[in-house]
């Protein structure tokens, strides 16, 4: 079900618009360690196509209009969606539409939203990222049609609409094709301002058309980095060492080596590795390997040592968080009641199913076939292993088999460029499920304290949250963290909610951990916003308020916030559930997503056997560009935080996480996945973010509803291993 | 050793009768629609058919298939395999799609030997398919989807 609801109102008063976060942030002038000369990049794949007018889309004689993606499908469908934006703007038939992917690193790749210098897809961006330089690049093209149309006819530019790939002379009804003028068009200026369609003539905007990359994807020809293939290439199985950043101290491989196929036995960075022939033998040889890692400080790290060192970054001063206001103390001492708690989660392993590969060949050029995020990252990882220049390495990628935030990394692109240029040959590293969960890019354990201060009305007064976790931009952007220092991912949206609290303090410390930190579908959002969710609900309840119209009472400034929460309760039944059946709502409001979302759980049974019934979410982010695909997105980031807050757990022994393969990290499967419900409300003109916010109030949702149903607050994730059994 | 796969005789010279279906499938005969997910029948990623029985070709060596006919997602057809693929597609069921293969063969061996399965029904034979997208409530409606078409063939 879906429901498109047109709102004049496309900015709150409250809201800082997105550009105005991002000043914030500063998103300039700084350098990261793979920032690429974009001048001097080369194609990732082929040189400009035929019929290319920009960076952003090409058109055949044969009338095909080809969007060209620089971003990459992780499954959210924002290849679909882009496709969308440019066909909409252009004029062109739906069906004549197609797509290609490119890696190709140049400037009008690099997304505004994020990161300067990198080609990268993050933080559910790509079509907020590129609406507007999607639309200036198809609105000029579709003046140059126009422009080549006029010259034929000898009339005037203005005479003429555009429209079903056709550009119309409306005085004499004749028509071209695009195909019939790509040739023609493409030698006309390029209009530095073109004009913009209005909202009235998008008319491909806010219709669900159809996924464009489903057939594929149902009759297997669909192809992911570790189906990507060149002539000659050998095979190589690895095996890290327990703890993160070990390194191997010796080798026995003296078997390995005699066993058909074998090419090579070696140590890489964190471990050994065999190149064989064909992948089996590899692997088969690699069980025959025994090797011994020096000594490592984190081979001492446990989840004991963990979570004692996120304690200890408890009590440490830490820094002030972003939208810290007001007077506290002050506050805190005039309160009627003050509700304290500490929460915590685990690390957890984003474990797409495609598990990590990277093949490479080192020749000139060297090139990289993986599955990969960011192709300027990745071109840096491997450019570092050899010593070469970054822009010279041409990457490849073409569908991820999942990313949420994992889809880069150092390890697997070195090993492959290091033993393709020890084998002479190129080579294909795929990791074992194993591997993939013992170097993830973890999500970030964290341990949080906070303390909400309520009036005699039992409203809030003031929120104190302090959290120890690790940073995001500290260990993934290094040099980006040192000119943002002490400024962090997770120093964002701890506080200064929408809730409007009259006295806000945020505190963040920094602990690094011992494992690899990356990021991750919802990443601080989630655990900023369990807490904050968490203490909200309870304060409800404390004051005998239903936690819903508790949570709309204090937005009821904002009418975008409570449309998404009434939206929630009318299709949930809010309050009116079956007998033995329960609710928890949970409301999430971001900025830089633009999104406000309401999700309501209901489960049903007793901590011993709970059974979560059903999903409700409601989500407004902006302009929906296909409310099917934002539809999908919001219900899949759901699932997946449900998934979450049920069973995910990365633990630590001996340095090393204990979950192996998908018996010990357990993912939702579908016989406990609920019945789900989303809609879309699409506002304004600019298009937010959908991917990640469905998985941001998930763990606040069931540990809500958990409440209502067993009267037991659990604040450490994963519920299911927390004092709650799932049926 | 010999291999039916898609209904085509395969020699495949010099190969390790111990080496995983899955491999052979994959890298000596190029069919990369079935997938490598987990290595230990966790997740169902790599399922085809053999003899028309949905099996994990991660834990089926060679020697396991011996005569036995083969199926990947690249040749399923018929009846079922086609309004199984159109409910897909209607249904706009994948995310990223790498699990789909194997999510497709298991809901084509549900439906060929239940035509008319109940949730549970569903449920229980999908349950060894995992989906990190989460597209589990699209796959059960597509599912229902292609037992009614059937139905009203």
């Amino acid at each position: 079900m879906n429901v498109e609801q047109v709102n004049t109102e496309s900015k709150s008063p409250t809201s800082p618009s997105r550009r105005t976060f991002l000043e914030g942030v500063g998103t300039t002038a700084f350098l990261l360690a793979f920032q690429l000369p974009v001048s001097g990049a080369r194609a990732g794949d082929s040189p400009a196509s035929p019929g290319q007018f920009s960076a952003f889309l090409a058109i055949g004689e044969d009338d095909i209009v080809t969007a060209i993606i620089a971003q990459t499908e992780g499954g959210q469908g924002n290849s679909t969606g882009m496709t969308q934006v440019i066909a909409s703007e252009l004029g062109a038939a739906w069906p004549r539409m197609r797509y290609r992917f490119t890696t190709e690193r140049r400037a009008e790749y690099i997304n505004p939203m994020l990161y300067e210098g990198l080609v990268l897809t993050a933080g559910s961006s790509s079509i907020p990222g590129f609406y507007d330089a999607m639309r200036h690049a198809a609105a000029a093209t579709r003046e140059m049609l126009v422009a080549a149309a006029a010259r034929h006819l000898n009339a005037r530019a203005d005479e003429f609409s555009v429209a079903d790939s056709k550009v119309i002379h409306s005085p004499t009804a004749r028509h071209f094709t695009f195909g019939q003028l790509a040739a023609d068009a493409a030698k006309e200026q390029v209009p530095m301002k073109p004009r913009l369609r209005p909202r009235s003539e998008l008319r491909l905007i806010g219709q669900r058309l159809d996924r464009l990359d489903v057939p594929a994807k149902v009759n297997g020809s669909a192809r992911f980095g570790l189906d990507l293939e060149t002539p000659g290439m050998l095979y190589a199985a690895v095996r890290h060492g327990p703890a993160y950043g070990s390194t191997v101290a010796q080798i026995d491989d003296a078997k390995a080596r005699s066993m058909p196929g074998v090419r090579l036995v070696t140590a890489v960075p964190q471990g050994v590795a065999v190149v064989a022939d064909q992948y089996w033998q590899a692997a088969k040889a690699l069980a025959e390997v025994r090797e011994t890692y020096a000594s490592h400080p984190n081979s001492e790290a446990s989840s004991a040592t963990v979570e004692a060192a996120l304690r200890r970054g408890l009590e440490q001063p830490g820094v002030p968080t972003i939208g810290s206001h007001g007077d506290v103390p002050a506050a805190m001492k005039s309160a009627a009641k003050i509700l304290e708690a500490e929460f915590s989660m685990p690390f957890m392993s984003h474990a797409c199913m495609e598990p990590v590969s990277c093949t490479a060949r080192v020749g000139d050029p060297v090139e990289l076939w993986l599955s990969t995020k960011s192709p300027s990252l990745d071109a840096g990882h491997a450019a570092r292993a050899l010593g070469v220049d970054p822009a010279s390495i041409v990457v490849h990628n073409e569908y991820q088999g999942g990313d949420f935030g994992r889809r880069s990394g150092m390890e697997h692109t070195t090993e492959a460029v290091l033993l393709a240029k020890a084998t002479g040959r190129a080579v294909k590293v795929i990791w074992t499920r194993q591997e993939d969960l013992r170097i993830d890019q973890h999500r970030t354990a964290f341990l949080g304290r906070a303390r909400l201060g309520l009036g005699a009305d039992g409203m809030p007064v003031a929120y104190e949250a302090k959290i120890a976790c690790d940073g995001l931009w500290q260990r993934l952007f290094p040099r980006f963290y040192a000119k943002k220092k002490p400024v962090d991912l997770p120093t964002f949206s701890l506080v200064g909610s929408s809730y409007g609290i009259p006295n806000e303090a945020g505190t963040y410390v920094n602990v690094p951990l011992p494992v690899r930190i990356g990021a991750f579908r919802g990443n601080n959002d989630t655990h900023n916003g369990f807490m904050l969710e968490s203490m909200i609900d309870d304060a409800a309840r404390e004051a005998g308020i239903d936690p819903l119209a508790y949570r709309r009472r204090l937005l009821t400034k904002d009418a975008r916030s409570t449309a998404v929460l009434d939206r929630a309760a009318a299709i949930a039944g809010w309050g009116k559930t079956a007998a033995g059946h329960h609710q928890g709502v949970a409301f999430w409001q971001s900025d830089f997503y633009r999104c406000r979302l309401a999700v309501i759980v209901e489960v049903s049974g007793t901590a011993d056997a709970l059974k979560v019934e059903r999903l409700v979410g409601v989500c407004e982010s902006g302009l929906a560009i296909n409310p099917m695909l934002a539809e999908r997105a919001v219900e899949a980031g759901m699932i997946f935080g449900l998934s979450n807050a049920i069973s995910e757990s990365i633990t630590l022994s001996g340095g090393a996480p204990e979950q192996a393969n998908f018996d010990s990290y357990q993912l939702l499967r579908i016989d406990q996945a609920p019945d789900i419900t989303v809609e879309i409300i699409s506002v304004g003109d600019e298009p937010g973010s959908f991917g990640e916010v469905g998985t941001m109030p998930m763990c606040s949702a069931l540990g809500n509803a958990i409440v209502s149903a067993t009267g037991k607050r659990i604040r450490t994730t994963p519920f299911g291993r927390n004092g709650v059994t799932f049926v | 050793m010999k291999l039916t796969v898609n209904g085509q005789r395969r020699v495949l010279e010099e190969v390790d009768p111990t080496m995983p279906l899955l491999w052979a499938v994959r890298d000596l005969l190029g069919l990369k629609g079935t997938k490598f997910g987990c290595g230990q029948a966790l997740c169902g990623a790599c399922t085809v058919h053999l003899d028309g029985q949905p099996i994990r070709s991660c834990q089926t060596s060679l020697a396991d298939v011996g005569d036995g006919k083969v199926t990947t997602i690249e040749a399923i057809a018929g009846r079922v395999a086609e309004a199984v693929k159109s409910a897909w597609i209607k249904n706009n069921v994948p995310q990223c799609g790498y699990c789909q293969s194997g999510q497709i063969m298991s809901a084509v061996a549900l439906l060929e030997s239940n035509p008319k399965p109940s949730r549970d029904d569903i449920n229980s034979a999908m349950s060894g398919n995992l989906c990190r997208c989460g597209t589990y409530p699209r796959i059960r409606a597509a599912i229902a989807d292609a037992s009614n078409v059937l139905e009203h063939q």
